[in-house]
């Protein structure tokens, strides 16, 4: 990486948006707060992707981020589907009122 | 051409009969009949229903004939030909096909067990009009036939098995026909659990032939030892054929006659010889056709079958050749003697089945195994008969079993008397055909004085049961005036397959004469020649010799029993009453049953019982039991970590993923290092 930005600076974000996202997934009760840190997770990944492929000069990682990015989409499409039917038949988006299935 | 010297050379070519489908389709016709009985046979009509199982058998036989006539077709030397039908076990240097054998010996039989099983079928139809289980009964009756023609159309061992196994089981199913009578249930599971003991040696033999030769083919192990060829023992190393069967064992016989004398076991269950044959005359609560066809014609001759079939082994082992001779001709004599006491009709004929398959043992421990065939082929035409007739009987005289309520049947049942003792006469060794092979088997135990008083012995015996049965049914005052009034002679469908076996029974006698009938009768023992190994004919003047000490004996019996049943009832009661002891010890079987039962049985049971209280619920049950237990108390500990809260489980995702990640970081820097 000639003249750019550093790719240990690249991975830094990553990991930082990576910590920040699983962060948000644990801590937080609002559902559609975790959704949005999970996407947080994946566009982690693709930064670290991306940057690992400019790096190496092989365009793989590139391909896989166009897949992740079309499946962070469906996700999200299940997803929030998932989040409206549940709020239709709970009156609530906290993820621990939602505890039917356990022991 | 391997050159023949002393025994026999027998060379199987493994390959191709341009009509081999001929084979498969002798076997296909039974199977077919079998399916189309067993799974729609309910829901058909009766008429359907005989006729999809006559026409089956029909269809076998005269394939069998087809394949006769192919067979004769051929030069001698090539009738024996192999046909590997598909690869059936392999495992690494052992490959066992799925193999058919086409020789002279197996046509000869595929040929009689289709040819009198068709007949029985023909029978039973009628016999069997009245039942609820019309179908059922001839689904197992197909299936009964194919099993035995696989048994005798196998190529090797294996295959033999399924057919051996198979007939066992369809024995089993056919006695207890009747499974809602206990005596009926009892008889069957009797019948299997008998013959396994001797199966279990059978299997044993086999498992030791392919462990010596790798191979189970008949022809290739018959090879194997008239080549002398090296063979690769499971104890490792080359070693000649031969010396591998002569090497010596702990018990201090060859490991040849060790295999013989398992195989031989197998023979004793299947073919009711001493001490295996208490299953038989129980046998006898199945429906007569039955008895007829399993355990006269064709079932029980399997064992002598098999012996013929692999005598290149057994004359490795002279020993276990001795041993058939010696069991044959003890079990001929002692199932004689227990026939001439019973009243039960068809058990008389069960000892007389007993009787003379120990006679076709007899010839074939002599080696003249051609004889013992002759007098299978024979004897299952005239057993059959005899049977069929005690069944066109027990028809007339409502089930009654027992010959001292019947008598003066021959006036109401006059084709039934006649056929009955057409049959009789030639199983006493009166009339041709039964008169020619038991002179032959005879005149080959000549030279062995002993084995050859029994066998006189025996035939004074037989004529003397089977005239006193006779008598007994047929002649003199009806001691029921009851019963006697209801009787009446069976329908066609019933005589007429009697009559055809009447006349088959004199019939076959044209396929061995003795040497001073004039012209050349010697057409069976010309065919079998090729697998079984010449015959010395002997000269008309021994042949003679031979029947005349066969006739006088026959004879003998013959006479006293007229004497004791026709001319002067009540003779023998006073036989009975100067010695009664002995009376007592015959008319009780020799309480063998009692001896099993307090040796075997009861003892037997005694484990069970202790074992299925103890080591049954003690150890099996309480292992399995507690494994549920563990797994019980292990799920409900585990499943506290189910609490329902989604950010829980995320919480062991990524703790998971940072251990990961830690452990790959450690390998990663100890391996930089």
């Amino acid at each position: 990486m000639e003249a750019g930005i550093p790719l240990n600076w690249v991975l830094a974000l990553s990991a930082v948006l990576f910590s920040l996202g699983a962060l948000g997934v644990l801590i937080k009760r609002n559902i559609i707060v975790m959704f949005m840190s999970i996407e947080l997770m994946l566009n982690a990944a693709n930064i670290a992707l991306v940057a690992f492929s400019k790096a190496h000069n092989n365009l793989d990682g590139q391909v896989i981020v166009f897949f992740t990015m079309t499946l962070a989409a469906a996700e999200v499409a299940i997803g929030l589907a998932i989040i409206v039917a549940l709020f239709r038949l709970r009156r609530t988006v906290d993820a621990d009122k939602a505890t039917l299935l356990r022991w | 051409m391997p050159e023949v010297h002393g025994t026999t050379a027998w060379t199987v070519m493994k390959g191709f009969v341009e009509e081999w489908w001929v084979v498969i389709l002798v076997l296909v016709f039974p199977l077919a009949g079998f399916i189309v009985n067993g799974l729609w046979g309910r829901r058909l009509p009766r008429p359907i229903v005989s006729i999809v199982a006559c026409g089956s058998i029909a269809g076998a036989f005269l394939a069998s004939l087809y394949l006769l006539a192919l067979n004769i077709a051929l030069p001698p030397e090539q009738r024996s030909i192999q046909v590997s039908v598909y690869p059936w076990l392999e495992a690494g240097p052992i490959k066992i096909p799925f193999a058919l054998l086409f020789d002279p010996l197996s046509v000869t039989m595929a040929l009689t067990v289709s040819g009198v099983s068709f007949l029985i079928h023909v029978y039973s139809v009628g016999y069997m009009a009245g039942d609820e289980e019309f179908s059922r009964y001839f689904a197992l009756l197909n299936l009964f036939v194919f099993f035995m023609l696989l048994l005798v159309l196998a190529g090797n061992l294996a295959t033999m098995f399924i057919g051996w196994e198979g007939v066992g089981l369809c024995s089993f199913q056919l006695i207890s026909f009747w499974f809602t009578r206990e005596r009926a249930a009892e008889a069957g599971r009797k019948a299997f659990i008998v013959t396994r003991l001797g199966d279990f040696g059978f299997l044993v033999a086999v498992l030791g032939l392919l462990a010596i030769f790798g191979t189970l083919d008949f022809g290739d192990i018959a090879r194997a030892i008239h080549e002398n060829e090296l063979v690769s023992p499971w104890w490792g190393g080359k070693i000649a054929a031969l010396d591998a069967l002569n090497k010596p064992t702990a018990v201090g016989l060859t490991l040849g006659t060790l295999i013989c004398l398992g195989l031989f076991m197998g023979a004793v269950g299947k073919s009711a010889q001493f001490p295996l044959y208490v299953w038989l005359p129980d046998a006898m609560e199945g429906p007569t056709p039955v008895s007829a066809l399993i355990h006269a014609a064709t079932m029980v001759t399997a064992g002598v079958y098999m012996v013929a079939r692999l005598h290149f082994l057994f004359e490795q082992a002279p020993l276990a050749l001795l041993v058939v001779a010696v069991i044959g001709a003890f079990t001929a004599a002692y199932a004689a003697t227990m026939g001439c006491v019973e009243n039960d009709i068809k058990r008389v004929l069960a000892y007389s089945t007993i009787s003379q398959l120990g006679y076709m043992f007899l010839a074939c421990g002599l080696g003249a195994y051609i004889a013992g065939i002759y007098h299978l082929v024979t004897h299952a035409f005239f057993k059959a008969l005899l049977f069929l007739c005690a069944g066109s009987v027990m028809h007339a005289m409502h089930d009654v079993l027992d010959i001292r309520r019947m008598g003066g049947l021959a006036k109401k049942m006059r084709t039934t008397a006649l056929t009955f003792w057409i049959g009789g006469l030639a199983l006493a060794g009166l009339i041709p055909s039964g008169l020619f092979s038991k002179d032959a088997i005879l005149h080959a135990a000549e030279k062995q004085k002993a084995l050859w008083a029994l066998g006189l012995f025996t035939a004074v015996l037989t004529a003397f049961y089977t005239t006193r049965l006779g008598i007994k049914v047929f002649h003199g005052k009806p001691r029921d005036e009851h019963l006697h009034e209801h009787a009446h002679e069976s329908p066609d469908i019933m005589t007429i397959p009697m009559i055809l076996l009447a006349l088959g029974t004199i019939a076959v006698s044209v396929l061995w004469m003795p040497a001073f009938v004039p012209g050349k009768w010697a057409i069976l023992p010309e065919y079998l020649r090729a697998v079984l190994g010449e015959v010395h004919e002997p000269t008309a003047q021994e042949a003679l010799h031979s029947t005349f000490w066969a006739v006088g004996a026959a004879l003998v019996g013959l006479v006293v029993a007229l004497f004791a049943y026709a001319l002067k009832p009540g003779a023998l009661w006073s036989l009975a009453r100067v010695l009664p002891w002995l009376y007592q010890l015959v008319a009780g079987k020799y309480f063998v049953d009692e001896i099993y039962a307090a040796l075997i049985t009861r003892p037997g049971r005694r484990i069970s019982e202790f074992v299925s209280a103890h080591f049954d619920l003690g150890v099996i049950d309480a292992t399995v039991n507690g494994i549920g237990w563990l797994t019980a108390k292990f799920g409900s500990a585990v499943r506290r970590t189910q609490t329902g809260f989604v950010r829980n489980y995320a919480l062991y995702f990524v703790g998971a993923a940072v251990l990961l990640l830690i452990y790959m970081l450690v390998r990663g820097l100890t391996m930089a290092r």
